[in-house]
Protein backbone atom coordinates (compact mmCIF):
# COMPACT_ATOMS: atom_id res chain seq x y z
CA UNK A 1 0.00 0.00 0.00
CA UNK A 2 1.11 3.42 -1.18
CA UNK A 3 0.61 6.68 1.36
CA UNK A 4 1.42 9.97 -0.39
CA UNK A 5 2.55 13.05 1.70
CA UNK A 6 -0.73 15.09 0.41
CA UNK A 7 -2.81 12.12 2.21
CA UNK A 8 -1.01 12.24 5.29
CA UNK A 9 -1.30 15.96 5.30
CA UNK A 10 -5.32 15.90 4.95
CA UNK A 11 -5.09 13.14 7.54
CA UNK A 12 -3.15 15.50 9.96
CA UNK A 13 -5.40 18.40 9.74
CA UNK A 14 -8.47 15.89 10.33
CA UNK A 15 -6.55 14.29 13.25
CA UNK A 16 -5.17 18.05 14.51
CA UNK A 17 -9.31 19.44 15.13
CA UNK A 18 -10.28 16.18 16.74
CA UNK A 19 -7.01 16.38 19.08
CA UNK A 20 -7.75 20.26 20.03
CA UNK A 21 -11.17 18.83 20.79
CA UNK A 22 -9.99 16.04 22.83
CA UNK A 23 -7.39 18.22 24.87
CA UNK A 24 -10.01 21.20 25.26
CA UNK A 25 -12.13 18.46 27.04
CA UNK A 26 -9.22 17.02 29.10
CA UNK A 27 -8.38 20.47 30.05
CA UNK A 28 -11.78 21.15 31.71
CA UNK A 29 -11.94 17.80 32.98
CA UNK A 30 -8.24 17.41 34.99
CA UNK A 31 -7.89 21.58 35.37
CA UNK A 32 -11.45 23.48 35.54
CA UNK A 33 -10.42 26.14 37.62
CA UNK A 34 -6.85 27.43 35.31
CA UNK A 35 -9.23 26.95 32.05
CA UNK A 36 -12.85 28.36 33.76
CA UNK A 37 -12.08 31.76 32.46
CA UNK A 38 -10.73 31.67 28.83
CA UNK A 39 -13.28 31.42 26.07
CA UNK A 40 -13.27 28.82 23.78
CA UNK A 41 -11.74 30.15 21.21
CA UNK A 42 -8.87 31.54 23.20
CA UNK A 43 -8.16 28.02 25.06
CA UNK A 44 -7.95 26.72 21.28
CA UNK A 45 -5.48 29.25 20.57
CA UNK A 46 -3.22 28.56 23.47
CA UNK A 47 -3.43 24.88 22.91
CA UNK A 48 -2.41 25.18 19.04
CA UNK A 49 0.47 27.51 20.22
CA UNK A 50 1.31 24.65 22.96
CA UNK A 51 1.30 22.11 20.46
CA UNK A 52 3.73 24.07 18.02
CA UNK A 53 5.94 24.91 20.63
CA UNK A 54 6.21 20.71 21.72
CA UNK A 55 6.58 19.36 18.79
CA UNK A 56 9.57 22.20 18.41
CA UNK A 57 10.68 19.89 21.24
CA UNK A 58 10.23 16.63 20.07
CA UNK A 59 7.09 15.58 21.78
CA UNK A 60 5.67 13.61 18.73
CA UNK A 61 3.14 11.55 20.41
CA UNK A 62 0.01 12.73 21.26
CA UNK A 63 0.12 11.49 24.76
CA UNK A 64 3.42 13.97 25.02
CA UNK A 65 2.22 16.73 24.23
CA UNK A 66 -1.32 15.92 26.22
CA UNK A 67 1.40 15.83 29.30
CA UNK A 68 3.07 19.01 28.08
CA UNK A 69 -0.46 21.42 27.47
CA UNK A 70 -1.29 20.04 31.16
CA UNK A 71 1.76 21.63 32.76
CA UNK A 72 1.10 25.00 30.40
CA UNK A 73 -2.33 24.93 32.16
CA UNK A 74 -0.67 24.28 35.79
CA UNK A 75 2.07 26.26 35.78
CA UNK A 76 1.63 29.05 32.95
CA UNK A 77 0.60 28.91 29.36
CA UNK A 78 4.79 30.32 28.45
CA UNK A 79 6.11 28.30 31.24
CA UNK A 80 8.16 26.39 29.27
CA UNK A 81 9.75 30.11 28.43
CA UNK A 82 9.41 31.70 31.65
CA UNK A 83 11.45 29.31 33.21
CA UNK A 84 14.53 28.94 30.93
CA UNK A 85 15.76 24.93 32.60
CA UNK A 86 12.69 23.87 30.91
CA UNK A 87 13.43 24.20 27.47
CA UNK A 88 16.65 23.36 27.84
CA UNK A 89 15.63 19.91 29.53
CA UNK A 90 13.01 19.57 27.43
CA UNK A 91 15.93 20.38 24.34
CA UNK A 92 18.37 17.45 25.63
CA UNK A 93 18.77 14.82 22.61
CA UNK A 94 20.88 12.91 25.18
CA UNK A 95 17.54 11.33 25.87
CA UNK A 96 14.72 10.40 24.00
CA UNK A 97 11.40 13.13 23.96
CA UNK A 98 9.87 10.46 26.48
CA UNK A 99 12.46 10.78 29.03
CA UNK A 100 12.47 14.52 29.20
CA UNK A 101 8.89 15.12 29.57
CA UNK A 102 9.44 12.70 32.96
CA UNK A 103 12.23 14.82 33.94
CA UNK A 104 10.64 17.70 33.66
CA UNK A 105 7.38 16.69 34.80
CA UNK A 106 9.38 15.36 38.24
CA UNK A 107 11.08 18.50 39.18
CA UNK A 108 7.45 20.32 39.23
CA UNK A 109 6.58 17.47 41.12
CA UNK A 110 8.95 17.39 43.72
CA UNK A 111 8.75 21.15 43.69
CA UNK A 112 4.78 20.88 44.83
CA UNK A 113 5.44 17.90 47.00
CA UNK A 114 8.15 19.73 48.94
CA UNK A 115 5.62 22.72 48.76
CA UNK A 116 2.88 20.40 50.27
CA UNK A 117 5.56 19.24 52.83
CA UNK A 118 5.89 22.28 54.07
CA UNK A 119 2.73 24.14 54.20
CA UNK A 120 1.52 20.59 56.26
CA UNK A 121 4.60 21.57 59.08
CA UNK A 122 2.99 25.11 58.88
CA UNK A 123 -0.23 24.34 59.61
CA UNK A 124 0.45 21.57 62.02
CA UNK A 125 2.91 24.36 64.10
CA UNK A 126 -0.13 26.18 64.16
CA UNK A 127 0.45 28.85 61.33
CA UNK A 128 -2.59 29.05 59.05
CA UNK A 129 -2.02 28.01 55.29
CA UNK B 1 29.62 16.15 63.29
CA UNK B 2 27.63 18.09 65.00
CA UNK B 3 27.09 22.16 65.06
CA UNK B 4 26.23 23.37 68.28
CA UNK B 5 24.77 26.70 69.29
CA UNK B 6 23.43 27.97 72.61
CA UNK B 7 21.24 30.83 72.10
CA UNK B 8 18.75 32.80 74.67
CA UNK B 9 17.52 36.45 74.21
CA UNK B 10 18.96 39.44 75.23
CA UNK B 11 17.10 41.98 77.10
CA UNK B 12 18.18 44.65 74.50
CA UNK B 13 18.37 42.54 71.01
CA UNK B 14 20.69 42.81 68.39
CA UNK B 15 21.63 40.87 65.51
CA UNK B 16 25.27 40.13 65.37
CA UNK B 17 27.21 37.20 63.36
CA UNK B 18 26.94 33.92 64.73
CA UNK B 19 27.98 30.29 63.58
CA UNK B 20 24.62 30.72 62.60
CA UNK B 21 24.53 34.51 62.61
CA UNK B 22 21.61 37.05 62.84
CA UNK B 23 21.01 35.34 65.93
CA UNK B 24 17.14 36.82 67.16
CA UNK B 25 13.91 37.43 67.19
CA UNK B 26 11.84 37.91 63.72
CA UNK B 27 8.28 38.15 62.27
CA UNK B 28 6.98 34.87 62.18
CA UNK B 29 6.92 32.86 58.54
CA UNK B 30 4.04 34.71 56.31
CA UNK B 31 1.10 31.94 56.33
CA UNK B 32 0.33 31.80 52.24
CA UNK B 33 -2.15 30.19 50.58
CA UNK B 34 -0.97 26.97 49.30
CA UNK B 35 -3.07 24.94 46.77
CA UNK B 36 0.23 22.44 46.82
CA UNK B 37 -1.13 19.30 47.29
CA UNK B 38 -4.61 19.88 44.90
CA UNK B 39 -1.81 20.96 41.69
CA UNK B 40 0.10 17.81 42.64
CA UNK B 41 -3.07 15.70 42.59
CA UNK B 42 -4.15 17.47 39.20
CA UNK B 43 -1.44 16.66 37.84
CA UNK B 44 -1.30 13.15 38.45
CA UNK B 45 -4.43 12.43 37.33
CA UNK B 46 -4.09 14.27 33.91
CA UNK B 47 -0.68 12.39 33.18
CA UNK B 48 -2.51 8.90 33.25
CA UNK B 49 -5.23 10.03 31.64
CA UNK B 50 -2.68 11.35 28.84
CA UNK B 51 -2.43 7.98 28.37
CA UNK B 52 -6.14 7.47 26.91
CA UNK B 53 -5.62 10.47 24.33
CA UNK B 54 -6.12 8.68 21.24
CA UNK B 55 -6.07 11.15 18.82
CA UNK B 56 -2.95 13.81 18.20
CA UNK B 57 0.52 13.10 17.37
CA UNK B 58 2.88 12.77 14.59
CA UNK B 59 1.64 9.64 11.92
CA UNK B 60 4.29 8.33 11.89
CA UNK B 61 6.48 7.46 15.46
CA UNK B 62 9.13 5.94 15.16
CA UNK B 63 9.62 1.90 15.97
CA UNK B 64 11.12 0.16 19.25
CA UNK B 65 14.66 -0.85 18.66
CA UNK B 66 13.91 -4.36 20.58
CA UNK B 67 17.74 -4.78 20.59
CA UNK B 68 18.80 -1.46 22.45
CA UNK B 69 18.02 -1.33 25.62
CA UNK B 70 17.80 0.79 28.91
CA UNK B 71 20.03 1.54 31.76
CA UNK B 72 19.23 3.62 34.87
CA UNK B 73 20.63 4.78 38.05
CA UNK B 74 19.28 6.60 41.19
CA UNK B 75 21.82 8.47 43.45
CA UNK B 76 20.42 8.60 47.03
CA UNK B 77 22.34 10.39 50.17
CA UNK B 78 23.18 8.75 53.91
CA UNK B 79 19.64 8.84 54.58
CA UNK B 80 18.11 7.58 51.00
CA UNK B 81 16.99 11.10 49.96
CA UNK B 82 16.99 11.28 46.37
CA UNK B 83 20.06 13.70 45.04
CA UNK B 84 19.47 15.60 42.70
CA UNK B 85 22.30 17.15 39.67
CA UNK B 86 24.61 14.38 40.10
CA UNK B 87 26.58 13.89 36.90
CA UNK B 88 27.14 10.61 36.06
CA UNK B 89 29.04 9.24 32.80
CA UNK B 90 28.45 5.62 31.30
CA UNK B 91 31.36 4.80 29.19
CA UNK B 92 30.85 2.07 26.38
CA UNK B 93 34.98 2.21 25.62
CA UNK B 94 37.91 4.88 26.21
CA UNK B 95 36.15 7.12 23.08
CA UNK B 96 32.56 6.82 23.56
CA UNK B 97 30.78 7.36 26.41
CA UNK B 98 27.30 9.48 27.46
CA UNK B 99 26.95 11.85 30.31
CA UNK B 100 23.98 13.57 31.94
CA UNK B 101 22.80 14.67 35.48
CA UNK B 102 20.50 12.94 37.51
CA UNK B 103 16.97 14.43 37.56
CA UNK B 104 15.03 16.01 40.74
CA UNK B 105 14.32 12.14 41.76
CA UNK B 106 17.78 11.07 41.63
CA UNK B 107 17.38 9.19 38.80
CA UNK B 108 19.43 9.18 35.37
CA UNK B 109 17.89 6.67 32.59
CA UNK B 110 20.90 6.20 29.45
CA UNK B 111 19.05 4.54 26.51
CA UNK B 112 19.39 3.04 23.16
CA UNK B 113 22.21 0.64 24.65
CA UNK B 114 23.26 -2.67 22.90
CA UNK B 115 23.68 -5.44 25.28
CA UNK B 116 26.99 -6.10 26.98
CA UNK B 117 29.11 -4.46 30.11
CA UNK B 118 29.73 -0.88 30.83
CA UNK B 119 31.62 1.15 32.88
CA UNK B 120 29.41 3.92 35.11
CA UNK B 121 31.75 6.68 37.15
CA UNK B 122 30.46 9.82 38.89
CA UNK B 123 32.72 12.06 37.67
CA UNK B 124 32.17 14.82 40.05
CA UNK B 125 32.70 12.74 43.49
CA UNK B 126 36.21 11.11 44.44
CA UNK B 127 36.09 7.20 44.69
CA UNK B 128 35.63 7.46 48.32
CA UNK B 129 32.65 9.44 48.02
CA UNK B 130 30.32 6.85 46.43
CA UNK B 131 28.91 2.98 46.54
CA UNK B 132 26.85 0.94 44.09
CA UNK B 133 24.34 -0.57 47.01
CA UNK B 134 23.00 -2.70 44.48
CA UNK B 135 20.98 -3.72 41.11
CA UNK B 136 17.46 -4.97 40.61
CA UNK B 137 16.22 -5.64 36.63
CA UNK B 138 14.29 -3.55 34.99
CA UNK B 139 10.97 -4.61 33.62
CA UNK B 140 10.68 -4.75 30.04
CA UNK B 141 8.81 -2.17 29.70
CA UNK B 142 11.36 -0.18 31.36
CA UNK B 143 13.96 -1.54 29.75
CA UNK B 144 13.39 -1.42 25.98
CA UNK B 145 13.85 2.40 24.10
CA UNK B 146 13.31 3.68 20.60
CA UNK B 147 16.25 5.57 19.83
CA UNK B 148 19.76 4.83 19.57
CA UNK B 149 22.87 6.73 21.82
CA UNK B 150 24.70 9.50 20.68
CA UNK B 151 28.13 8.61 21.83
CA UNK B 152 30.14 10.90 22.45
CA UNK B 153 34.21 11.58 23.99
CA UNK B 154 34.53 10.91 27.79
CA UNK B 155 34.52 14.05 29.94
CA UNK B 156 38.33 14.79 30.19
CA UNK B 157 39.34 14.55 33.74
CA UNK B 158 41.87 16.42 34.87
CA UNK B 159 44.74 14.97 36.91
CA UNK B 160 46.26 17.96 38.83
CA UNK B 161 48.06 17.46 42.39
CA UNK B 162 46.75 19.17 45.63
CA UNK B 163 45.38 22.39 45.25
CA UNK B 164 45.48 24.73 48.21
CA UNK B 165 42.17 26.74 48.76
CA UNK B 166 41.60 30.36 51.14
CA UNK B 167 38.65 30.29 53.04
CA UNK B 168 36.09 33.22 52.71
CA UNK B 169 33.65 34.08 55.14
CA UNK B 170 30.87 31.63 55.17
CA UNK B 171 32.64 29.12 54.43
CA UNK B 172 33.56 25.74 55.99
CA UNK B 173 35.53 22.52 55.22
CA UNK B 174 32.22 20.51 54.99
CA UNK B 175 30.93 23.19 52.17
CA UNK B 176 33.98 22.98 50.41
CA UNK B 177 34.86 19.21 49.93
CA UNK B 178 31.37 18.72 49.09
CA UNK B 179 31.67 21.12 46.18
CA UNK B 180 34.64 19.55 45.12
CA UNK B 181 33.34 16.15 45.66
CA UNK B 182 35.07 15.23 48.14
CA UNK B 183 34.83 13.21 51.57
CA UNK B 184 35.19 15.92 54.48
CA UNK B 185 37.34 13.71 56.58
CA UNK B 186 39.66 12.68 53.71
CA UNK B 187 40.29 16.58 53.66
CA UNK B 188 40.65 17.31 57.35
CA UNK B 189 42.85 14.23 57.92
CA UNK B 190 45.25 15.23 55.10
CA UNK B 191 48.59 15.54 56.58
CA UNK B 192 49.27 18.63 54.19
CA UNK B 193 46.37 19.98 56.79
CA UNK B 194 47.99 18.97 59.94
CA UNK B 195 48.62 22.44 60.82
CA UNK B 196 45.79 23.78 60.33
CA UNK B 197 43.85 20.71 61.95
CA UNK B 198 45.96 21.88 64.84
CA UNK B 199 45.42 25.29 65.33
CA UNK B 200 41.46 24.94 64.41
CA UNK B 201 39.85 22.42 66.55
CA UNK B 202 36.65 22.34 64.73
CA UNK B 203 36.98 21.61 61.09
CA UNK B 204 33.82 23.92 60.27
CA UNK B 205 34.57 26.73 62.58
CA UNK B 206 37.45 28.77 60.41
CA UNK B 207 38.79 31.40 59.89
CA UNK B 208 38.58 33.45 57.03
CA UNK B 209 41.79 33.67 55.30
CA UNK B 210 42.83 29.57 56.81
CA UNK B 211 44.30 27.70 53.53
CA UNK B 212 43.17 24.52 53.24
CA UNK B 213 44.70 21.76 51.20
CA UNK B 214 42.33 19.55 48.80
CA UNK B 215 43.58 16.80 47.72
CA UNK B 216 42.80 15.79 43.44
CA UNK B 217 39.39 13.88 42.87
CA UNK B 218 40.30 10.45 42.02
CA UNK B 219 37.70 8.60 39.90
CA UNK B 220 35.99 5.39 40.19
CA UNK B 221 34.41 3.17 37.40
CA UNK B 222 32.14 0.53 38.10
CA UNK B 223 31.27 -2.22 36.00
CA UNK B 224 27.46 -1.87 34.91
CA UNK B 225 25.06 -3.75 32.73
CA UNK B 226 21.90 -2.29 30.22
CA UNK B 227 18.51 -3.54 31.16
CA UNK B 228 19.23 -2.70 35.02
CA UNK B 229 18.56 -0.66 37.68
CA UNK B 230 21.44 0.72 40.14
CA UNK B 231 21.11 2.22 43.58
CA UNK B 232 24.13 4.53 44.09
CA UNK B 233 24.79 5.94 47.29
CA UNK B 234 26.58 9.08 47.81
CA UNK B 235 28.57 8.85 51.11
CA UNK B 236 28.10 12.35 52.76
CA UNK B 237 29.66 13.41 56.62
CA UNK B 238 26.84 13.47 58.80
CA UNK B 239 26.07 16.78 59.68
CA UNK B 240 23.46 17.83 62.62
CA UNK B 241 22.40 20.93 63.91
CA UNK B 242 21.85 21.14 67.64
CA UNK B 243 20.81 24.71 68.91
CA UNK B 244 19.89 24.88 73.06
CA UNK B 245 17.50 27.37 73.83
CA UNK B 246 17.65 29.27 77.05
CA UNK B 247 15.34 31.09 78.23
CA UNK B 248 16.33 34.87 80.38
CA UNK B 249 16.94 33.03 83.67
CA UNK B 250 19.15 30.51 82.02
CA UNK B 251 16.53 27.56 82.14
CA UNK B 252 16.24 25.55 79.08
CA UNK B 253 13.24 25.75 77.11
CA UNK B 254 12.40 22.23 76.85
CA UNK B 255 9.34 20.50 75.44
CA UNK B 256 8.20 23.26 72.93
CA UNK B 257 7.26 22.86 69.84
CA UNK B 258 9.20 24.43 66.74
CA UNK B 259 9.09 24.47 63.20
CA UNK B 260 12.30 24.54 61.10
CA UNK B 261 13.34 25.75 58.00
CA UNK B 262 16.42 24.28 56.07
CA UNK B 263 17.57 26.50 53.30
CA UNK B 264 19.51 24.75 50.68
CA UNK B 265 20.55 25.32 46.89
CA UNK B 266 17.22 23.53 46.25
CA UNK B 267 15.29 25.63 48.31
CA UNK B 268 13.48 25.13 51.80
CA UNK B 269 12.55 22.36 53.42
CA UNK B 270 10.48 22.70 56.41
CA UNK B 271 9.75 20.24 59.71
CA UNK B 272 8.63 20.69 63.02
CA UNK B 273 9.50 19.03 66.40
CA UNK B 274 10.08 19.62 69.37
CA UNK B 275 12.91 20.79 71.93
CA UNK B 276 14.39 18.13 74.42
CA UNK B 277 13.89 18.30 78.04
CA UNK B 278 17.80 20.25 78.02
CA UNK B 279 16.43 22.84 75.25
CA UNK B 280 17.68 21.51 72.02
CA UNK B 281 16.35 21.41 68.82
CA UNK B 282 18.61 18.51 66.98
CA UNK B 283 17.96 18.47 63.28
CA UNK B 284 19.94 16.73 60.38
CA UNK B 285 21.54 19.30 58.15
CA UNK B 286 23.50 19.06 54.67
CA UNK B 287 26.86 20.44 53.66
CA UNK B 288 24.76 22.86 51.36
CA UNK B 289 23.01 24.60 53.82
CA UNK B 290 23.33 28.24 54.03
CA UNK B 291 20.61 29.60 56.59
CA UNK B 292 18.49 27.80 59.19
CA UNK B 293 15.24 29.82 60.58
CA UNK B 294 13.95 28.42 63.80
CA UNK B 295 10.29 29.56 65.33
CA UNK B 296 9.31 29.14 68.60
CA UNK B 297 6.51 30.14 71.17
CA UNK B 298 2.51 30.25 70.09
CA UNK B 299 0.55 33.37 69.59
CA UNK B 300 1.75 36.05 70.73
CA UNK B 301 4.70 35.12 72.03
CA UNK B 302 6.19 33.60 69.23
CA UNK B 303 9.49 34.19 67.62
CA UNK B 304 11.63 33.25 64.77
CA UNK B 305 14.84 33.26 65.23
CA UNK B 306 17.68 33.17 62.08
CA UNK B 307 21.19 31.63 61.74
CA UNK B 308 23.54 31.49 58.88
CA UNK B 309 25.62 28.65 58.09
CA UNK B 310 29.82 28.29 59.05
CA UNK B 311 29.77 32.78 59.98
CA UNK B 312 31.17 31.82 63.46
CA UNK B 313 35.13 33.05 63.66
CA UNK B 314 37.14 30.59 65.81
CA UNK B 315 37.42 30.73 69.64
CA UNK B 316 41.27 32.23 69.49
CA UNK B 317 39.88 35.63 67.28
CA UNK B 318 38.03 38.78 68.96
CA UNK B 319 34.99 38.30 66.55
CA UNK B 320 34.90 34.65 68.25
CA UNK B 321 34.43 35.58 71.34
CA UNK B 322 32.25 38.36 69.98
CA UNK B 323 29.53 36.02 68.50
CA UNK B 324 29.46 33.51 71.06
CA UNK B 325 28.79 36.13 73.27
CA UNK B 326 26.20 37.60 71.61
CA UNK B 327 24.56 34.40 70.99
CA UNK B 328 24.70 33.88 75.11
CA UNK B 329 22.48 36.63 75.22
CA UNK B 330 25.65 39.45 75.47
CA UNK B 331 25.17 41.22 72.29
CA UNK B 332 28.41 42.89 71.14
CA UNK B 333 29.23 41.86 67.41
CA UNK B 334 28.73 45.92 66.74
CA UNK B 335 32.15 45.75 67.47
CA UNK B 336 33.24 44.26 64.83
CA UNK B 337 36.50 42.12 66.10
CA UNK B 338 36.93 45.24 67.94
CA UNK B 339 37.89 45.40 71.72
CA UNK B 340 35.22 48.37 72.25
CA UNK B 341 32.82 49.11 74.92
CA UNK B 342 30.07 46.71 73.66
CA UNK B 343 32.45 43.84 74.41
CA UNK B 344 33.81 44.78 77.66
CA UNK B 345 30.66 45.49 78.98
CA UNK B 346 29.94 41.76 77.50
CA UNK B 347 32.24 40.58 78.72
CA UNK B 348 31.54 41.93 81.98
CA UNK B 349 28.61 40.22 82.68
CA UNK B 350 29.40 36.94 81.46
CA UNK B 351 32.18 37.26 83.87
CA UNK B 352 29.93 38.49 86.74
CA UNK B 353 27.30 36.04 85.65
CA UNK B 354 30.03 33.08 85.34
CA UNK B 355 31.36 33.67 88.48
CA UNK B 356 34.80 34.91 86.73
CA UNK B 357 37.06 37.72 88.21
CA UNK B 358 35.47 40.68 86.27
CA UNK B 359 38.10 42.03 83.87
CA UNK B 360 36.31 42.64 80.68
CA UNK B 361 39.24 41.12 78.64
CA UNK B 362 39.24 38.13 76.81
CA UNK B 363 41.38 36.10 79.14
CA UNK B 364 42.05 32.27 78.86
CA UNK B 365 39.23 31.17 81.42
CA UNK B 366 36.86 33.71 80.14
CA UNK B 367 37.19 31.49 76.39
CA UNK B 368 37.03 28.35 78.42
CA UNK B 369 34.08 29.25 80.29
CA UNK B 370 32.23 30.90 76.69
CA UNK B 371 33.26 27.55 74.97
CA UNK B 372 31.31 24.94 77.93
CA UNK B 373 28.32 27.74 77.62
CA UNK B 374 28.36 27.79 73.70
CA UNK B 375 29.08 24.17 73.32
CA UNK B 376 31.48 25.14 70.51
Amino acid sequence: MRIRDAQVEALRGVRETHFVEELVVHLHTHFPDEVKDLSGDSLRQELREGLTRARGYGLASGELQTRFVGLAALFGWAFDQDEPWVAKALSDTTFEPGERMNRVETRFQRRLETSARNAKARMAFGIEV
Amino acid sequence: MAHDIVFKPSAVFDPERAYFSKCGPREPPPSPQDSSEAKLTQLKAAKAAAASISSGGDVILPCMKAALQALEATVVDTEGKPLDGILIELRKSPTEALSARTDAAGTLRFQGLAPGTYQLGLLELDQDRWEILGSEPLSAERAACRGEAAWTAPRPVAQTGPTSYVIQQGECLSTLAHLHGLHADTVWDLPDNRDLKSRRKNKNILLPGDTVILPPRQLALRDVEPSNAYRIRRKDASEQLRIRFLDRKDRPRGGESYLIAIDGPNGTEERTGKTDADGFVRESVSATTTEVRVTLGQDLERETFIFRAAHLDPLDTLSGVQGRLTNLGYPCDKDEGKLGALTRRALQDFQRDEGLPVTGEPDASTRAAIEEKHLA
